[in-house]
């Protein structure tokens, strides 16, 4: 899954953003103008841009986090982040943006904790390996 | 002390964006011939994007040319990948590889590919000189195999 697409739904004034696929440069152009131009459509109080589909994140997606916030925090909404993986939430980190974009918490059933998904590591590991 | 190097490879390609997933993808089929784990493939082809990235927006201004790329490996596990372009250079190397430091005007980049470099492999060197290019060498000793 190399490609990046995003599900955009709107109900009272939440604009919820579905990303899936892999965030890079090459990636990033077309989704950052969808969402723009929803932003641009007015009426939004609230962003949630949810992660929970993206396999790969370098820091163009922390650009598009970062520049979104600007954009939205001038429009006075509100960002929020969903579905973060270890591998953003480590992305995210070293830039602090934890500190001021509100991060929803994983549910459950999205990312099994440690002892579960213990044997499906081994199986993607060699999944990725074949 | 450094050990000899079992493994290399080298390839040369056009400095587009639509490259960036190929040389990751690359660069990560290449170091799991060591079976390393998950986490650390993943921060590879994180490093790797993040420098093929560099060189094509910032030395090559997004207007083309060639990244060189070249990735070995040694007998006790030691990747090595550098990325080399000939692009414009870096005029101030150790402020550019500050975290947040960026000449990127649109607001869309945080400054943080060094940074992201820097702490997803054990060891990042930079070289580069005005007009010539520049040379990132990154080097990670991958956990080792016997599990
Ligand atoms: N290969 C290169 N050639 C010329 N300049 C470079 C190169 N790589 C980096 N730079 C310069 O160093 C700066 C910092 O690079 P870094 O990757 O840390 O941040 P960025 O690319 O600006 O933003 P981000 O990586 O977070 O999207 C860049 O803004 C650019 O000025
Ligand atoms: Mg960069």
């Amino acid at each position: 899954m190399e490609k990046l697409k995003c599900t955009i739904s709107m109900s009272d004034g939440v604009l919820n953003i579905r990303l899936s696929g892999s965030i890079d440069h090459h990636t990033v152009r077309k989704i950052r103008e969808e969402i723009d131009g929803e932003l641009y459509k007015g009426g939004v109080k609230q962003v949630v841009l949810d992660f929970g589909g993206v396999d790969f994140m370098d820091s163009s997606g922390l650009g598009l986090i970062l520049g979104r916030y600007t954009k939205i925090t001038d429009m006075g909404g509100k960002l929020t982040l969903r579905g973060l993986s270890d591998d953003i939430m480590k992305i995210i980190k070293l830039s602090g943006a934890e500190k001021f974009i509100p991060i929803e918490k994983i549910e459950k059933k999205e990312k099994p904790t440690k002892p579960d998904n213990a044997d499906k590591k081994q199986e993607d590991r060699k999944r990725s390996l074949s | 002390m450094k050990t000899k190097v079992q493994n290399v490879f080298r390839a040369q390609f056009s400095a587009k964006s639509i490259n960036e997933s190929w040389a990751r993808q690359t660069v990560s089929a290449f170091a799991a011939q060591l079976d390393p784990e998950i986490v650390e493939l993943a921060d590879i082809r994180t490093a790797v994007s993040e420098a093929v990235t560099n060189a094509i927006v910032h030395g090559y201004k997004n207007e083309g040319g060639t990244v060189y790329l070249t990735v070995s490996y040694t007998y006790d596990r030691v990747l090595t990948i550098a990325v080399r372009d000939k692009g414009c250079g870096i005029e101030d190397v150790r402020a550019a590889m500050q975290p947040l430091f960026t000449t990127d005007t649109t607001g869309e980049r945080g400054g943080m590919g060094f940074t992201i470099m820097k702490s997803f492999t054990d060891k990042l060197r930079v070289t580069s000189r005005l007009g010539k290019g520049t040379l990132v060498t990154m080097t990670k000793r991958l956990s080792s195999g016997d599990r």
